[in-house]
């Protein structure tokens, strides 16, 4: 196997594996949230930012995987 | 079809390197400028529509800052740098929908590159909110920060072998809050920078990937970089409060 086709396998393993936890996450967060938003719909304004937040912080293992799989494919 | 991951150096000063980076964050700041000034001179008591819309914004953020730092006081009080933060991300990363930006070419490299898709920018933002997270805390009560993360109290309280144990954990600990610090700084950078740039290539690849689809194919994924720009941007800022808010709480009781 040569470089190149080692580096592009790489970069789609380390995509595919790394987005697997933070779709599981962002799911079950999302989830979560829309059953507290359905239960008591009045404090939906506190409870969507605080969501998103939650969300990017689950969000950011599948960026770290995206950013290493950018270097895998750019620099290294 | 070529990326960089690293902006590109356009000229030198001396011993400073101008990229392209930099000079987006440059035109980044004069624009906001502009447009503070602009916002300012037409300040009335009865508001404009655009006076309104940032009034809003910024009561809203007020009431954030507000929850998590307690008081309305304190909320004041670190107001101007958050905001600065917010209204400079918003604006570096819906840069790039302005018309000709990314057309401006000097040699063969643009002239403009997103600040926030350069990966030095994002770990100078993000270094910047935790140092100031420190030395706040480090004014406020210089012994007691210094020592949750050099834990020597719990060293100091043996009396029974039975302590060290305790002690030596302790002291472990502490070393992983420095680490936990390190990780911080990291984690806001990249998460910025991996969200910008990975929109900007996703772009590009889409309108390179055919002639059918350079027209109007990229539209929604458009859409979805700038709602993402949006997202990311308070997400900087409220982990920036977060950050901030967490350390000042802790001391603040105390004095």
């Amino acid at each position: 196997m040569d470089l190149l086709s080692a580096k592009v396998l790489a970069a789609g393993i380390c995509m595919g594996i790394g987005s697997i936890g933070p779709a599981i996450a962002e799911g079950m967060v999302a989830a979560k949230g829309m059953e507290a938003i359905g239960r008591n719909p009045e404090v939906s304004d506190k409870i969507v930012p605080n969501m998103i937040v939650a969300m990017a912080i689950c969000e950011s293992t599948g960026i770290y995987a995206l950013v290493i799989s950018l270097i895998i494919l750019f620099v290294v | 079809m070529t990326f960089s991951l690293t902006a590109e150096t356009l000229f030198r000063i001396g011993p400073l390197t101008i990229t392209n980076g930099v000079f987006g964050a440059f035109s980044v700041t004069a624009f906001i400028t502009f447009f503070a000034i602009l916002l300012r001179s037409g300040m009335t008591l009865v508001p404009t529509r655009a006076q309104v819309a940032i009034e809003q914004v910024i009561l809203f953020c007020e009431g954030i800052f507000a929850q998590a730092f307690g008081s309305k006081e304190a909320a004041r009080k670190f107001l101007p740098l958050l905001m600065t933060l917010f209204i400079f991300i918003v604006v570096a990363n819906q840069f790039s929908l302005v018309p000709l930006v990314s057309q401006i070419v000097l040699g063969e490299k643009s002239l403009i590159r997103l600040p926030t898709s350069d990966l030095s920018q994002t770990v100078m933002l993000s270094l910047m909110v935790v140092i100031v997270s420190h030395v706040i805390a480090f004014r406020m009560a210089p012994l007691k920060h210094l020592g949750s993360y050099i834990r020597i109290g719990a060293v100091l309280k043996i009396r029974s072998p039975k302590d060290v144990g305790t002690a030596i954990l302790e002291l472990f600990l502490g070393m992983l809050d420095i680490v936990g610090e390190l990780a911080k700084v990291i984690s806001l950078a990249c998460r910025l920078f991996g969200n910008i740039f990975a929109g900007e290539v996703m772009v590009a690849v889409i309108i390179g990937l055919s002639v059918y689809t350079s027209y109007i194919v990229p539209i929604p994924f458009m859409l979805l970089s700038l709602f993402s720009g949006f997202v990311q941007a308070f997400v900087f800022m409220l982990l920036a409060t977060q950050f901030i808010a967490t350390t000042y709480k802790t001391y603040a009781v105390r004095s």
